[in-house]
């Protein structure tokens, strides 16, 4: 096992010892995408593991928008705004169902989870498309013009009060958070920095669907920025910004933790991050490469990180959706979607809605003893098709179906092997095979297993019922 | 064997052993809640402190006002409270937002606290990394995992998580935990929103999650697990107490802050022993028009602990609750130019209750010496930690280096509570530990401690009162013993079941989850 920077992030080559196999394949698979399917697995298993990472990176079409009003002009008194905000929610996690095996809208989700805006207080459902555009534009493009465009975003104009921001007396909010949220961190400016960064910025406001300098609101006095000074602007802001040396590595640390793991004490990830933070750097804030990089390392394959991220709700919930290939039909999709953002927002994840300018902080604060239950109850649902109050989900997985898509449907103890494995990725101990077999079998014993048993079904719920229970479902 | 005698001969009395039969689910045993009221210890009550968290930094120059002073209206042009609209503060020079009616009140029965001018030593402007050092009490340049409320609970609880206290030690009301609440060993609260709806949602749990990964996913499992397991401890004790307990005041509708408070109240007065309770309401950065916004909010929360404090008075509680308002900075002495205010630094804090040494604490906001345009700290934030501690709780000097790391001095805002009641002291020469794993299948170890060599007698029984198995009869040597009770190849239900100690003069009954 290499241990050295270099060998933790050059690519990762299949051995006898760690070889390229369906655990490895929906590794992969669940941490760039919203859950894998069994066929997913199948089809990239086919690739190399660098081939599939390359696959996952190839554009495709962007859908339609969710209604023509997203060129209607803003109103914030309109009637329609919170339902054309809930239309707009639906069709964008309806896209996470509906997605090819791509890695792009995973990473819209991290975006919008960094350059945050929430839709409660931008309104007009309009602007929050469009931010969902431009961060579907630049989500594998070049950071730096992304910075440069979110800044001019009206939706971001109005979320940190860009728009109010006025020559001889700037509002900062967007200032402070641009350097400590969304580029530098906190540490790396100081509040002059904040005060005089400020000034750049100030002058753009709303004009209809997109955003305008007004030159009498704008402070063209010269500003010193982060030891620089000069008549500077919003662009030269963000220059500034990305010369910094500590804004590649501050990216990368997030990156990292989406990616590979979300320990907060990253000491022993630093001098990987700075290696990260080099690659980007040099590649002028090309998001491709150094995702790539990530993705294809011996480290994001290794064992050591393997299972070891504590899924978001949404990552829960729609991947127990996919990992469990639950059918939607077209005439009900949308209601099936709105059931799992319901349920992902009583787990602390509603879309479009962060708690506040930092995002959802994630790791352990996915946990709570709240969320854990609420986590389960919707997994259940999807086992059972009946939620905790009794009432009909109207959709439930097709047990039969699920466990005929493994190799050995009727060999209990390998169908517990291969279900255990393909949704927990992590091996089921001897106490915990056990358990989970006592549950397949049901009262039968392993020699009278049989997949076309009348009972089969209700044993395989039975089965998956106990696995979403245990804490490894949890993590991914 | 009926109930009441297998409670018997479980050796449950009224004051001892039955803290931990305390949170036996009602389901499980089958009692009604005459039963349970019954079988419930009178354990002397305890000192409580409810944390509420205004979230976003409260313009604290708009809270508390100093309406006297020409300064404030000539850097507040646009968003000062105008004189004739201050809610004066009699023997004060200081006034309150207009919206503070109940709040004011309170200040003339003597049941409010404000201590003026808090904040700390080089503050930090970021929401993230401010509210980071008011929960973990740090310096501004220490990094702390842990908080002020979960290493207080860690003092009073040192046998955290191997024995489970009957009730939640803290409970924040909402969706995930306040670092405030972290400990060194991890997340000391309980959190929910809804007592019914939280039970629901953890009944028919079940699972368990491996400890021997030694990968990174190892800590995680375990974290799952153990939050998991705090779950089901507690739900059906919390449902049980918000059915026993009541809400005697009217609440304000549409006010986030009223129903979270409302809970509080109904669980205190219902008899949960929890000392800490953490609630939150957001919307406070107000960088643009701050004036309607602000006037809500101070509307909300005044109104919110009016009716809280009535609560506990009209159910007799009052003599015990102590609440406390934070946030993580105020804001900046001059208007900006939206009608609004940027990141500040010092500001008030409100302590209410009947325990509370009402009146004002501190000088008055110098307006004129600031630094960036921004107001110098009076008192540092952990003076008032240490002082809620010290006076409420009757945490020693020890506790509060153990909790704060540094002295502070405290000022005289609570009447100071002689003792606490030790509701977690152990036998001086034994002691029975929580099993583990818990919830198990299918078997799990129990672990106890003699001080001296002793007879034991360490039984199993189910929730009708049957003895399902006799582990230990005999003398034990001094020293920590474990024992495994292993079902494997038993036909035994998934549910409730009880281990119970007989040695010397010593007995004590605990309760574990078997999940099949």
């Amino acid at each position: 096992m290499e241990t050295s920077v270099a060998g933790l992030l050059d690519p990762y080559i299949p051995s006898p010892t760690r070889p390229w196999d369906k655990r490895l394949a929906a590794h992969l698979l669940n941490r760039t995408t919203f859950g894998a399917k069994v066929s997913d697995i199948n089809f990239i298993l086919a690739m190399s593991p660098s081939q599939a990472v390359d696959y996952l990176f190839q554009p495709y079409a962007i859908p339609d928008p969710p209604g023509s009003w997203v060129t209607e002009a803003p109103d914030f008194n309109s009637p329609f705004n919170s339902t054309r905000m809930a239309q707009l929610r639906t069709w964008w996690v309806r896209l996470f169902y509906e997605q090819p095996i791509s890695i792009r809208e995973k990473m819209c989700l991290f975006w919008h989870n960094h350059f945050v805006s929430e839709g409660i207080t931008v309104i007009i459902p309009q602007y929050m498309y469009i931010q969902n555009a431009l961060i579907r534009q630049y989500a594998l493009g070049n950071l730096k013009d992304f910075a440069k465009s979110i800044t001019r975003d009206p939706a971001m104009l109005i979320y940190l009060d860009g728009r109010y921001n006025v020559v001889g007396n700037p509002n900062e909010n967007y200032g402070r958070e641009l350097m400590e949220l969304f580029t530098l961190g906190i540490g790396n400016y100081t509040e002059t920095d904040i005060r005089e960064g400020s000034r750049a910025l100030t002058g753009w406001i709303l004009n209809g669907l997109g955003s305008i300098l007004v030159p009498s609101r704008h402070d063209y006095g010269n500003k010193t920025i982060l030891g620089q000074t000069g008549n500077f602007n919003d662009e030269d802001f963000v220059n500034i910004i990305f010369n910094q040396n500590v804004c590649a590595p501050f990216i990368c640390s997030k990156l990292y933790k989406f990616f590979v793991n979300q320990k907060e004490n990253m000491a022993d990830a630093a001098p990987i991050i700075t290696a990260l933070g080099n690659i980007f750097r040099s590649s002028n804030y090309e998001l491709t490469p150094v995702l790539k990089t990530i993705l294809k390392s011996n480290l994001f394959f290794s064992e050591n990180v393997v299972s070891s991220i504590i899924k978001s709700p949404l990552d829960l919930m729609m991947g127990a959706i996919k990992q469990m290939n639950i059918y939607f039909d077209p005439s009900v999709i949308n209601t099936r979607i709105n059931y799992l953002i319901t349920n992902s927002s009583s787990a602390g994840q509603y879309i479009l809605e962060p708690p506040n300018v930092q995002g959802w902080v994630g790791y352990r604060q996915w946990l709570s003893t709240l969320a854990i239950p609420t986590r389960n109850a919707f997994s259940e649902s999807v086992i059972t098709g009946l939620q905790k109050n009794g009432q009909p989900t109207g959709f439930q997985v097709d047990a039969l179906a699920f466990a005929q898509s493994f190799p050995s449907p009727n060999d209990a103890s390998l169908l517990v092997d291969d279900m255990s494995q393909h949704l927990l990725r992590l091996k089921p101990t001897p106490r915990q095979k056990l358990y989970l077999l006592e549950l397949l079998l049901d009262g039968t014993t392993i020699q009278n297993w049989n997949i076309n048993d009348p009972l089969a079904a209700s044993r395989v719920r039975k089965f998956l019922k106990g696995l979403i229970y245990l804490a490894e479902f949890q993590l991914t | 064997m009926n109930r009441r005698n297998f409670i018997q001969t479980l050796g449950v009395t009224a004051a001892g052993a039955s803290l931990t039969f305390n949170n036996i689910p009602l389901k499980a045993l089958g009692l009604n809640s005459v039963i349970q009221k019954l079988i419930d210890p009178l354990i002397e009550t305890d000192k409580v402190l409810v944390v509420i968290q205004l979230l976003g930094g409260n313009d604290g120059l708009n809270t508390v006002i100093p309406y006297q002073d020409t300064m404030y209206y000539t850097r507040r042009p646009l968003i000062a409270i105008p004189q004739g609209q201050v809610l004066s503060l009699p023997n004060t020079n200081m006034g309150m937002h207009p919206a503070m009616t109940d709040l004011k009140n309170l200040f003339v029965d003597g049941k409010l606290a404000i201590v003026q001018g808090v904040g700390y030593s080089n503050p930090s402007f970021s929401h993230f990394r401010a509210t980071d050092i008011w929960h973990t009490a740090s310096n501004s340049n220490q990094y702390f995992e842990t908080g002020w409320l979960g290493r207080y609970l860690r003092e009073e609880y040192p046998n955290y998580p191997n024995t489970l206290p009957p009730d939640p030690m803290a409970i924040q009301i909402g969706l995930s935990a306040s670092l405030s609440l972290m400990s060194q060993v991890g997340d000391m609260s309980l959190t929910f929103q809804d007592p019914n709806q939280f039970w629901t949602l953890v009944q028919g749990s079940s699972g368990f999650g491996q400890d021997e990964l030694k990968t990174l996913a190892g800590p995680e499992v375990k974290f799952a697990r153990e939050t998991a397991a705090n779950a089901l401890q507690y739900a059906t004790r919390v449902k049980n107490a918000a059915g026993n307990g009541q809400n005697l005041a009217n609440y304000p509708p549409n006010n986030s802050l009223a129903d979270q408070l409302k809970i509080v109240a109904r669980l205190i007065d219902g008899g949960l022993e929890t000392r800490l309770y953490v609630v939150t309401i957001g919307g406070f950065d107000t960088h643009t028009q701050q004036l309607p916004g602000h006037n809500t909010l101070w509307t909300r929360v005044s109104q919110a602990i009016n009716a809280f404090y009535t609560d506990c008075v009209l159910n007799n509680i009052a003599g015990r609750v102590v609440g406390v308002t934070l946030s993580e900075f105020g804001r900046r002495v001059a208007e900006n130019g939206s009608v609004g205010t940027d990141h500040g630094t010092a500001a008030p804090m409100l302590l209410f209750g009947n325990l509370v040494n009402g009146g004002m604490y501190g000088n008055n906001p110098d307006l004129v010496n600031i630094v960036n345009g921004n107001l110098i700290h009076q008192y540092d934030y952990r003076q008032i930690y240490a002082s809620a501690l010290r006076q409420l709780f009757a945490a020693t000097d020890q506790q509060l280096l153990n909790i704060l790391y540094q002295q502070f001095q405290t000022l005289p805002l609570i009447v100071p509570q002689q003792s606490m009641p030790g509701k977690e002291k152990e036998h001086r020469d034994y002691q029975l530990s929580q099993n583990y794993p818990n919830p198990f299948n299918p078997s799990t170890d129990i672990t106890f401690s003699l001080r001296n060599s002793t007879h034991v007698i360490l039984k199993i029984y189910d929730t009708s009162g049957r003895e399902i198995q006799t582990l230990v009869n005999e003398t034990r040597q001094a020293g920590t013993h474990k024992v495994t009770f292993d079902t494997y190849n038993r036909r035994l239900a998934s549910g409730v079941y009880f281990y119970k100690i007989s040695a010397g003069d010593f007995t004590d009954v605990k309760k574990m989850i078997l999940v099949k």
